[in-house]
């Protein structure tokens, strides 16, 4: 019980400095502020659960943005589910990967990324804009390491025609 | 060679967001976060055991004004469970109940749970009691609680303080508060109608509303819409002290629910103060 309130003490100590970091990284993933203040409620609402349960041994605020990390993948297997031709992209593209050498403009590749499907946008920004390494993706998105390596492919893949399609667009 | 996807890093970048949002989301983390209340407790009844359950009712009734709310009686006629409302307070009792390892006081020999009765008037009661049969440990007098009262045993083997503690401070409390309405038979029909509201006539031309927990007068006339009474313990020091203070104060004049005067604060407003009369 004593350490329940020093932890949920913690968290409104918390609040001030992590919102910044939890909104931050939400909203340059996702590109909307209106998801992005949903997502944010959503983490610090989870985060209060997990204190009230005792199970958060460092409550930090880089431990928050991995819980915002969570709401976010989870967003898009939302969205995902209810977009179903999206399904038809992951399909697509079953290519061996060729090396590729062009120079990607980030700015661009940000609206790129807003354009693709859910599972591969998601699988792009947690391998690239998170720098996680490939199991870590694989744990956030519920699949074997093999099936994420699988997805990173055909996700690159999109990536290049859509950047492309956008440069010569 | 390098990855050119890894361009598309991106450390985090510290954001803040809308000051209402954020602002809602830290009230709505405090609500959860709150300690539950703790169990705040709303009355504790003892329960008696008694050798004859029926008669001890009828003496309770008779010598405390006790009320019978539920009875029931085993098919041997003996009294399985019984409660009893007196004034404030309510009890329960029943025959003796062995499987529990409950007694009697008779059986006994003797008493355990004492009770303390704190009634308005200690000396009427504790007469009566004894007239129906108790047994004085202790005739009334002051106790060292600064109350008055005494203690007795009944014909049943428990033990009761009977007594008359002084009464609560009310100063400064609300006593009363008057209404002026357009219509008072309308208003008030309107209002038992809505809220269950019941009446008594009051002092001068309106109702008291009498059923709830605090009472207020619907009022015809006056020159104020809302009229608020506040407790003392001596009208003449606080009408004095009110003059004291810079404001008015009018004579105090005495009704049915004690002493009343009428008062001014030094900017203006009106208020009145009252002794309240025994029962008030």
């Amino acid at each position: 019980m004593a350490e329940e309130a020093r932890h949920s003490e913690t968290l409104l100590d918390l609040y001030d400095r992590a919102m910044p970091q939890v909104y931050g990284y939400l909203v340059s993933r996702c590109g909307s502020a209106p998801v992005a203040e949903d997502l944010t409620a959503e983490t610090f609402l989870a985060a209060v659960s997990a204190v009230k349960d005792g199970g958060v041994p460092n409550l930090t605020a880089a431990w928050l943005v991995g819980v915002a990390r969570h709401k976010l993948v989870d967003y898009w297997r939302r969205v995902a589910r209810e977009d179903r031709k999206l399904a038809l992209l992951d399909h697509a593209g079953d290519e061996i990967e060729d090396p590729w050498d062009a120079h990607i403009d980030a700015t661009r590749a940000r609206d790129v990324l807003a354009g693709l499907g859910p599972h591969h946008r998601a699988a792009l920004t947690l391998r690239y804009l998170d720098g996680l390494p490939v199991p870590e993706v694989a744990g956030h998105l519920d699949r074997t390491v093999h099936a994420t390596e699988a997805l990173l492919v055909r996700a690159r893949s999109a990536f290049r025609v859509a950047y492309g399609e956008e440069r010569d667009g | 060679m390098a990855d050119p996807f890894d361009a598309l890093r991106q450390p985090v970048v510290p954001l803040s967001p809308r000051p209402e949002f954020a602002a809602a989301l830290r009230a709505r983390l405090g609500a959860l976060l709150e300690p539950p209340a703790p169990p705040q407790v709303r009355s504790l009844r003892p329960y008696l055991s008694v050798a004859d359950g029926a008669a001890a009712i009828e003496w309770y009734k008779g010598v405390f004004g006790a009320e019978e709310l539920e009875r029931i009686t085993g098919p041997d006629g003996r009294v399985a469970h019984c409660e009893l409302r007196i004034g404030a307070a309510t009890f329960m009792l029943a025959e003796e109940y062995l499987v529990e390892d409950v007694i009697s006081p008779t059986t006994a020999g003797g008493t355990t749970a004492q009770m303390l009765l704190d009634v308005t008037d200690c000396e009427t009661v504790f007469g009566r009691a004894v007239a129906a049969g108790a047994r004085v440990w202790r005739p009334i007098g002051d106790t060292h609680r600064g109350a008055r009262g005494g203690k007795i045993r009944d014909p049943w083997g428990h033990n009761w303080f009977i007594e008359t503690a002084p009464a609560p401070d009310r100063t400064g409390d609300l006593f009363y508060f008057t209404w002026r309405m357009g219509d008072v038979a309308a208003d008030s029909a309107f209002f038992t109608a809505l809220l269950g509201w019941e009446y008594s006539p009051a002092h001068v031309d309106g109702v008291t509303v009498t059923n709830i927990n605090q009472p207020i007068g619907l009022r015809a006339g006056g020159s104020e819409r809302i009229r608020l009474w506040f407790c003392v313990t001596d009208i003449d020091g606080a009408v004095g002290k009110v003059r004291e203070l810079g404001g008015q104060a009018a004579e105090p004049v005495r009704n049915g629910a004690g002493w009343m005067a009428d008062c001014v604060t030094p900017d203006g407003v009106e208020f009145s103060l009252s002794v309240p009369a025994a029962g008030y």
